[in-house]
């Protein structure tokens, strides 16, 4: 008998402790609940809020690319009676000059300051017509831009073809497309379109080789290309904002003097390249030919019936000037 | 018995209870991750937005100066305004343009400013104050380079411009000490997706005193001061030659801030509000009051002739080292051949 009231006090103990137990757990679980319900809703308050802010940001995006549109309209009807007063100002000639400048490699700051001195100064020198003869993979530090506003200026006041033999990729062909026409050689290649950012961080490599690197800086950000670290959030945005600014770039040009839809160049920002031919299906180049075309077109749009070609190294010019 | 069964009976409700709690709970956690996950995203799709508006801003002001440069050129071909041309000598410039012609001095500069790199400029600059020339115009491309030699040459400039008016342009990078020499002169003209300012100073002390010893080099040094091996790396540094080195940067830095203040007639307070090493683009940097003027080298050319109040102005290219001058200096042109190019940070932007 006392066995089993002991045996019925102890389970009695048992599931008043269980219980209470289970209270106790109910009662957290549900504080938990309400501490994670009143979490979500906060999440979910800020996630609407970065929606909202990008919805407000993108309203703003469509407001400013459609300001660029129009910009480029007006910019194309410029151009177009900038080089209608062009052409009639040329006279049909039976002999003319037609100077070829050669630009190669990667178009740097260091080698656009020459081309960009003859392009200016060719304005008004001795030749009928230009062709650039470009073989260039790449420009550097808006180099592209730059070229391209110069080979715009010679632009004005003779015609200027454009020639690659070996291929014209990224910079190269961003400033190639602001002459007149784009000649590629059969066997040459097209592309590597889009922007292209590097950072580099040595910071683990240096550890692993036992050299510790102490950084004395003023300017928050000053270390950021010393390949000492990785990068912040700020300089991520920042990485962002270059990259995007350059596909931007690009994608307009290609609409402005491509008349490739805005949506279709940046498709073709892919960083592919193509070969001349496919380039030309593409509504990249204007035609597949050698030097030898590229003069003859340059002497086409100059009226000029017997070419004779010069070479001109950079930073110079024919320099006795224009006899009229 | 009664209570017994009665506790059984709570207990096992308050069991299932409990787990069917325990479980929504749970499922509420899951929902808070994914929408953790949904946060990132919107906080980088807010990101990109952020940068998409950044980069139509940028375009929009790169549109806006291809139209300025056209409605010029038109100006330039119905012949209501003169196209300045430009020559390689003096001789060519009278020969061309006449005796009288306001010579617009235009120096080139690419690369990077040290001691060596910044001789032929002081030269110039120095002889371009005292020489013909009417103004000056100074296209530089640098990512910086080194403090006292940057200091040199701001001065080098301040005293030129006191002479005569100085323009910079840039269509591609005035960064660090190319910002704290541009911004002594008159006037900055850059393109809109040039890369500007990147004010603040840097100094890295490597330690490789594990490396070498890992590598078997041992290094001896024979020396009086304690301090006298400081900048070589093989050892770390004392906490009083980190003092002098942070102290180094500072005082550095304070000078950089002072020279842009003085150069752009802005309070100190204003520029170091632009000062914590941060690349603009152009476009910004016209809104900081950075830079005076977006455009081509054109437009820099044309505020010159401005400035200068150059009636029949020509231009005359000069290399580093080369002033206008007399006629018999023009032999002394210096090529810049002898500039060369130190390794440098990944600080270009490739496209």
């Amino acid at each position: 008998m006392r066995g089993a009231s002991l045996l019925a006090m102890t389970m009695l103990l048992c599931l008043i402790l269980y219980n209470s137990y289970e209270i106790v757990e109910v009662m957290d679980t549900k504080r938990d609940i309400s501490i994670i319900r009143e979490e979500i809703r906060g999440i979910d308050s800020e996630i609407s809020n970065y929606t909202r802010m990008k919805e407000d940001e993108m309203e703003e995006v469509k407001l400013l690319l459609s300001e660029i549109n129009e910009s480029i309209k007006e910019a194309k009807s410029l151009r177009e009676e900038i080089l209608s007063l062009r052409d009639g100002k040329i006279k049909e000639v039976e002999k003319g000059k037609i100077a070829i400048l050669r630009i190669d490699e990667d178009i740097t700051p260091e080698k656009v300051t020459e081309y960009i001195k003859s392009l200016r100064e060719m304005r008004f020198d001795n030749s009928k017509a230009v062709v650039l003869w470009i073989d260039s993979w790449g420009a550097s530090s808006n180099s592209d831009v730059f070229l391209g506003d110069y080979i715009m200026e010679l632009r004005a006041w003779k015609p200027v073809v454009v020639y690659s033999g070996g291929g014209i990729w990224g910079g190269g062909y961003n400033a190639a497309i602001y002459s007149d026409r784009v000649i590629v050689n059969e066997h040459a290649s097209v592309g590597w379109l889009g922007p292209l950012l590097r950072h580099i961080d040595y910071s683990e490599y240096w550890k692993k080789e036992g050299i510790e690197v102490t950084v004395f800086k003023a300017g928050k950000h000053k270390d950021m290309f010393w390949a000492t670290r990785p990068l912040d959030s700020e300089e991520e945005e920042m990485y962002y904002n270059w990259l995007m600014a350059d596909e931007l770039y690009i994608s307009t040009n290609l609409l402005d003097r491509r008349g490739i839809d805005l949506n279709r160049a940046r498709e073709l920002e892919s960083g592919e390249f193509w070969s001349s031919e496919e380039a030309l299906d593409l509504g990249l180049i204007d035609e597949l030919g050698g030097l030898n075309r590229a003069i003859e077109v340059a002497a086409e749009l100059a009226k000029v019936k017997e070419p004779e070609p010069i070479f001109i190294r950079p930073g110079e010019w024919i320099k006795e000037p224009e006899e009229d | 018995m009664l209570s017994i069964v009665l506790l059984i009976g709570s207990a096992l409700a308050l069991g299932e209870y409990s787990d069917a709690l325990r479980e929504e709970r749970k499922k509420l956690e899951q929902h808070k991750h994914e929408l953790l996950q949904d946060l990132e995203r919107a906080k980088d799709e807010y990101m990109k937005s952020k940068s998409s508006k950044y980069a139509a801003l940028a375009i929009k002001s790169l549109k806006e100066k291809e139209i300025r440069q056209y409605n010029r050129i038109l100006r330039e071909l119905k012949g209501e305004k003169n196209v300045i041309r430009g020559f390689n000598s003096r001789s060519e410039i009278e020969e061309e343009i006449g005796e009288d012609a306001d010579i617009i001095a235009l120096l080139r500069w690419t690369g990077r400013i040290d001691s060596k790199t910044i001789s032929p400029f002081l030269k110039s600059f120095r002889e371009l104050a005292e020489d013909d020339s009417k103004a000056v115009v100074l296209w530089i491309d640098t990512g910086g380079g080194s403090a006292s030699a940057s200091r040199e040459l701001t001065e080098a400039l301040y005293n030129l411009r006191e002479k005569k008016p100085v323009v910079v342009f840039s269509g591609g990078r005035i960064l660090s000490g190319g910002y704290h020499v541009s911004s002594n002169a008159n006037k900055i003209v850059v393109d809109p997706l040039a890369e500007v300012a990147y004010i603040g100073v840097i100094s890295l002390h490597y330690n490789k005193e594990k490396y070498y010893e890992k590598k078997g080099i041992r290094m001896r040094f024979w020396k009086i001061g304690p301090h006298k091996d400081m900048f070589y790396d093989h050892r770390g540094l004392s906490d009083e030659e980190r003092k002098m080195r942070e102290e180094s940067v500072k005082r550095n830095y304070d000078s950089f801030v002072w020279y842009v203040a003085r150069g752009r007639g802005m309070e100190e307070e204003e520029v170091r509000k632009y000062s914590e090493a941060v690349k603009y683009l152009g476009f910004e940097a016209l809104d900081y009051g950075l830079v005076d003027k977006l455009g081509t080298l054109e437009d820099a050319i044309e505020l010159a002739v401005e400035l200068s109040e150059a009636k029949n102005p020509a231009i005359l290219y000069l290399k580093a080292g080369g002033s206008v001058g007399k006629k018999e200096k023009e032999e002394e042109l210096i090529e810049d051949e002898g500039i060369y190019y130190l390794p440098y940070p990944e600080i270009r932007r490739w496209r």
